[in-house]
């Protein structure tokens, strides 16, 4: 009787556990099929190039990749828009999350509203909006010359700087949300306490906030560092013809000059930078979902 | 260590008045408990003393020095907080260390305080544990340990116990009374919890609406509670509503004597459980309705005609159970009528 | 004057907000200007002529007829089968108990965890194979990667924030477990999938990348429509039409926002 007992829920559960696996089935397919295997079949491709009609292990298609003066070049520049975006994108959304997180006044949910923005503004129209913005002869000189009578405004359109400002608007209300949820993590008490044994506002940031928040500090910049890397749109319509940004570069291997297999090396080598990103983006995930349950 | 003296505090956050006038003092090493309901602006007032909180008017005074432009981290006062007391990415050491470090203290004076605090909490070698590795009475223990090593004037403890289980609530209130009796620091504690503030305190501040109903010690709260909202917040208390006859107080059926002072007045009269005894057939006649088990004592409630229920706390030995038929009379009551209180004994 | 005390008070909140208005509004500004403009001659700082002269214009175009219809249908079709492949996964995520239930859920982290543009780049590569690329199913497709993580964590979430014991006190009085569903979890969890729903259509809706990438020759979608106009077409009123335009399912999310998406339901979907 009591051993009957206890293995009916047993039972229960494995044909349950059935009709999830059902259930997810769908699903998980469509993302091992669109995700997982173009993704590894590209990385094995690239490293079984055809020579001479015959396809063998080899690493052509990165020699050719890293030898050519375009490729590397457009690759560094990626390197280098990346850092300065995520720069900037702390430098601005850190004071606002913080200001957010302790302030309650109007203007703090004015703040919090246009910080939020940016995410309801597609990409390809914020493009259009910058272009007339900071364009050449766009309002922003428009408005400078005749408020201030100066003449020297020199436009960032199709310069390096015009793809770091647009996703630098893209970036921040990511980077807003994610930094107040972590902000809105940190108790009270444990600053208050801070204060209590005598630290200082610039104490208080640098050993209670920063260390408190150091996962959401990471999954910013890991969603910022992925979204950059893999951006097309912006760069494509804002920043410069060269040095181009990875997005742009691997459309126009692909679409202009078509040629597939280049363009999946320079593909799987966006993989390859920002595979520990990825890795560390999905490992603290993870671990956020296992404190949660 | 440090008097404190609250002089016409007041803390309105938008149209509600959290504290109300408040005017005590607490003398240099006293124990003084802030006993009140949630909302009554305990928490307020403690925190107005911290700095967390800033007076909407009014003056803290320490050693009779005002302190109240003073920030937080200026104020020679510290916190325990009621809970996410301890910062999660230190171990206790870093946690007990922080404010020590901050005053910059040379390495081994910081070493040697943070291991005396431990040694005073009862928690020598466990330095290296981080807070999520420590139970909550633990980190509790450690939480008074980093405001006691700062040596502060006057030690403010927020409800400090009020998220533990009951047993180990108990033991931390020994702890802190036998800490705060060896350094003598004046120490100031907010409750909800009249047991433990009857327990702790050498005098404790009835708290209702942002007022002190009654700053006394613990004997003479639970003894002569100066108002009903006190009575009915200390202890336990029958209520009976009574007649006011000149010299005699008419209960039902039954007559008590009265008080000159309180002649033609309306009264209430209160009676404590363990102030109702049995008595011969003169007595007042009760049937017993329900009997609890305290373990040393039985609790009663006798149902008396025409008076209503009455609690009332019999030894053991008296061997009562429900439904007998008995005499009681009190040998003690309140009487309180609307400019105090009177103590009748008989 | 309490107006001007009251912003006295929170200096720095004044300077963030000036700040933040100039560079995010600044730029929506200058298409509003141009949608209603018929000439804007530098340097005056407003349109010179106003007028509503090129919105008829604008919506006689051939292409922008064909592809308005189109971009609506694609992304209501990915809508649909998100939905549909999603929402049943979400409540197994969230009510059955299986072996290796995490670690499903989490799987579809993958699809943030690459950068995007590369990974559609390798999907087309395969795409070139099977005939797909120029073909609405393949934009289908290449769109139903990204609604994945949403469809499935923001209802996942909301199905696990239903109280279970509301659910077993209905089984307890005889409802059948359909009944409970239907009548119980659903109707608690219709603000969060119809948050994931309307994230999932104007998401398809802007797609550009994907859509560039897949769809182009034959399929050619609004924001690839879009896109052509900014780099090829004289007149800038296009453009600043069809942003307006085509900003309107993005101003519908925005209003729903306000109201059902809490902060914490848009960091579900990105794994925070």
């Amino acid at each position: 009787m009591e051993a009957s007992q206890l293995q009916r829920p047993k039972a229960k559960l494995s044909k349950q556990a059935w009709v999830a696996y059902a259930l997810i089935a769908a699903p998980f397919l469509l993302m091992v099929l669109l995700i997982v295997y173009p993704a590894s079949l590209s990385i094995v491709r690239t490293l079984r190039p055809e020579v001479e009609g015959v396809r063998r292990f080899g690493l052509e298609n990165y020699q050719a990749f890293f030898s050519d003066h375009t490729s590397v070049t457009n690759l560094i520049f990626t390197l280098w828009s990346t850092g300065a975006i995520i720069g900037l994108l702390f430098a601005i959304c850190l004071p606002i999350a913080l200001y957010l997180r302790f302030t309650d006044s109007w203007i703090a949910h004015w703040v919090q509203g246009l910080a939020l923005f940016p995410l309801f503004v597609p990409g390809i129209i914020l493009a259009y909006a910058l272009i007339r913005f900071i364009g050449p002869n766009g309002l922003l000189e428009t408005f400078i010359e005749v408020t201030t009578g100066w003449q020297g405004y020199r436009t960032p359109y199709l310069k390096p700087a015009g793809s770091i400002i647009g996703l630098v608007w893209e970036g921040i209300p990511i980077t807003v949300l994610i930094l107040t949820a972590g902000l809105a993590q940190v108790p009270d008490n444990l600053i208050e306490a801070a204060r209590d044994v005598g630290a200082g506002r610039l104490q208080i940031f640098f050993r209670i906030i920063l260390p408190l928040i150091g996962r959401s500090l990471l999954i910013a910049f890991a969603l910022n560092f992925l979204g950059v890397i893999g951006a097309f749109t912006l760069p494509y319509l804002l920043g410069p013809a060269a040095p181009q940004m990875m997005g742009p570069f691997m459309q126009r291997t692909f679409y202009n000059v078509l040629n597939p297999d280049a363009a999946e090396t320079q593909a799987v080598i966006t993989f390859l930078l920002s595979s520990i990103v990825g890795f560390l983006y999905v490992r603290s995930a993870v671990r956020q979902q296992k404190e949660e349950t | 260590m440090a008097s404190l003296t609250f002089n016409h505090l007041n803390k309105q956050f938008g149209s509600v008045k959290a504290v109300d006038n408040l005017n005590f003092e607490v003398k240099n090493g006293e124990f003084i408990c802030l006993l009140g309901p949630s909302g009554c602006g305990k928490s307020t007032a403690l925190r107005m003393i911290a700095g967390f909180e800033e007076p909407s008017s009014g003056d803290i005074l320490m050693d009779g020095k005002s302190i109240i432009a003073l920030p937080p981290n200026k104020r020679p006062t510290a916190m325990v907080f009621q809970k996410y007391t301890l910062w999660p990415h230190m171990t206790v050491y870093k946690n007990i260390a922080f404010g020590l470090q901050l005053r910059g203290l040379e390495k081994k004076v910081v070493e040697d305080k943070v291991h005396s605090a431990l040694d005073l909490v009862g928690l020598k070698g466990y330095e290296k544990r981080l807070p999520a590795q420590l139970s909550g009475g633990q980190q509790q223990r450690v939480a008074i340990a980093r405001a006691l090593v700062l040596e502060p004037q006057i030690l403010l403890l927020d409800e400090p116990f009020s998220s533990l289980d009951a047993h180990l609530r108990v033991r931390l209130r020994e702890e802190l009374k036998s800490i705060q009796r060896s350094l003598g620091i004046t120490t100031i504690f907010v409750t909800h919890d009249q047991e433990e503030a009857l327990s702790l305190a050498d005098r404790i501040a009835v708290m209702s609406s942002g007022q002190v109903e009654q700053y006394d010690s613990p004997d003479i709260i639970y003894a002569k509670p100066s108002s009903l909202f006190v009575a009915g917040f200390i202890g336990s208390m029958t209520l009976l509503e009574a007649e006011n006859k000149g010299s005699e107080l008419k209960l039902g059926n039954y007559t008590l004597p009265s008080s000159e002072i309180v002649k033609g007045k309306d009264v209430k009269v209160a009676l404590r459980p363990e102030d109702i005894l049995l008595a011969d057939a003169n007595g007042w006649a009760a049937k017993v309705s329900q009997v609890m088990n305290l373990g040393p004592f039985y609790s009663l409630v006798l149902a008396i005609e025409g008076l209503g229920s009455v609690k009332a706390l019999f030894p053991k030995t008296s061997l009562l159970k429900e439904h007998d038929q008995i005499n009681v009379l009190p040998n003690r009551y309140l009487i309180y009528h609307e400019d105090g209180v009177e103590e009748i004994t008989l | 004057m309490t107006f001007l005390r009251r912003l006295a008070k929170d200096p720095f909140g004044i300077v963030i907000f000036i700040a933040l208005f100039l560079f995010i509004i600044g730029p929506m500004i200058s298409v509003v200007l141009w949608a209603f403009s018929i000439q804007w001659r530098y340097p005056s700082l407003l349109p010179t002529e106003w007028g509503l002269k090129f919105w008829a214009q604008t919506f006689k175009r051939a292409d922008i007829l064909q592809a308005l219809p189109l971009t609506l249908m694609i992304s209501f079709i990915v809508t649909i089968v998100s939905a549909i492949i999603c929402l049943p996964a979400a409540y197994a995520f969230a009510r059955i108990k299986f072996r290796g239930s995490q670690f499903f859920l989490l799987s579809f982290l993958a699809t943030n965890a690459f950068p995007r543009f590369g990974l559609y780049i390798t999907i087309a590569v395969i795409f070139l194979k099977l005939n797909l690329i120029s073909t609405i199913l393949g934009v289908v497709l290449i769109q139903l990667v990204n609604t994945l993580l949403f469809m499935i964590w923001i209802p996942t979430a909301a199905f696990k924030g239903v109280d279970k014991s509301l659910e077993e006190a209905a089984l307890d009085v005889g409802a059948s477990r359909f009944r409970v569903f239907w009548q119980i979890t659903l109707p608690q969890v219709i603000p969060a999938i119809s948050a994931a729903l309307l994230l999932t259509f104007v998401g398809t809706f802007y797609e550009t990348q994907g859509a560039i990438l897949i769809g182009l020759p034959g399929i050619r979608t609004m924001p690839v429509l879009m896109l052509s106009l900014i780099n090829n077409q004289l007149v800038v009123q296009y453009g600043a039409i069809l942003s307006l335009t085509l900003w309107i399912p993005s101003l519908i999310l925005l209003l729903f926002a306000r109201r059902v998406l809490s902060g914490k339901t848009l960091a579900a979907g990105f794994g925070v």
